[in-house]
């Protein structure tokens, strides 16, 4: 019934109104630009998550070689069950990797 | 006029097909973008926590590594005394878990909590807490991890090695008073301490 009722309209020669046509392009115009729009939308996000990690891994690499800026600071290491002197404070060098463009930000420390 | 009336289903099932094929697209674009972002935005959060907790793993191996303690009690006395302590920040945390498991307990656990004094630095490295636990061999294993989401987590362990033979050694001596009494003695020293990763 199905096939014989399209078979029937590709095989139909009548037009359609310049209504229909037009509501038609209008409903797939629609639906391109909404289909467009998503893509660039997710090609964006994808460039950008691609920008972020790049930076990521040069924070990283920056901070395996020390290759950031360095400052003294100190380091308090507190214990729960000692009583007399329970905060020790190490002084450390930390080292500070940051891409604000990217909202990049790697910090870490040695003695 | 007719085709308004027209009964037929051919147009709306190309249209829904064509809906249908536009929304698995429209989906499978969403999913893969949405996916690499969320995965580059956690990313840098583990970063940060791996440098957060293995540079505090770092600090505490360099301040027990080569570290020794020679102490020691008389007679039946539980106040513990020095020949030598440790030289190192953390010598109340070493001492401390040195006494107990010297006065006879079988194990000694704590908890460190270990954060830097900057406020700014602070707050992207976030704190380390680390589960020390010393064994009746004083073994220190220090389990790390810090407070972000899906941490990493480190452990440091700090082998103990008895010094001169001497684990409780009893020791007979003659105070000022001219009576007999004993000196039990303990020294120590922790060295070829590593750091582990914890799955």
């Amino acid at each position: 019934m199905i096939k014989k009722s399209i078979k029937e309209k590709l095989s139909n020669r009548n037009g359609e109104s310049l209504a229909e046509v037009m509501v038609a392009i209008l409903v797939i115009a629609v639906g391109l630009v909404l289909l467009s729009s998503l893509v660039i939308a997710s090609s964006r996000l994808v460039d950008k998550g691609g920008k972020k990690m790049h930076a990521i891994y040069t924070a990283s690499s920056a901070m395996e070689t020390h290759d950031t800026s360095m400052s003294n600071e100190q380091l308090d290491i507190v214990s729960d069950k000692v009583t007399k002197n329970a905060t020790a404070i190490i002084p450390v060098k930390a080292y500070k990797y940051t891409n604000n463009g990217l909202s990049v930000k790697l910090i870490s420390y040695t003695e | 006029m007719v085709k308004i009336r027209s009964k037929n289903g051919a147009t709306i099932l190309i249209a829904l097909l064509f809906f249908l094929l536009c929304a698995v697209a429209g989906t499978l674009v969403l999913a893969a973008g949405t996916s690499a972002s969320g995965r580059v935005s956690g990313l840098a959060t583990q970063e940060q926590s791996y440098y957060s907790v293995t540079s505090a793993a770092r600090v505490i191996m360099s301040e027990t590594d080569g570290q020794t303690i020679d102490m020691y009690t008389v007679g039946s006395s539980q106040d513990v005394k020095y020949f030598s302590e440790p030289d190192s920040e953390l010598k109340s945390v070493l001492e401390t878990a040195s006494e107990a498991i010297f006065s006879g307990d079988q194990t000694y656990a704590d908890t460190l909590t270990i954060k830097m004094e900057d406020d700014s630095i602070n707050s992207t490295m976030g704190t380390v807490t680390g589960k020390l636990a010393m064994d009746s061999r004083y073994n220190i294993e220090i389990t790390l991890s810090s407070d972000a989401k899906n941490s990493y987590k480190c452990r440091v362990v700090i082998p103990a090695a008895i010094q001169d033979n001497r684990d409780g050694a009893q020791i007979k001596m003659v105070d000022e008073d001219g009576n007999e009494t004993t000196r039990t003695e303990t020294k120590l020293i922790w060295s070829g301490a590593e750091i582990e990763k914890v799955n």
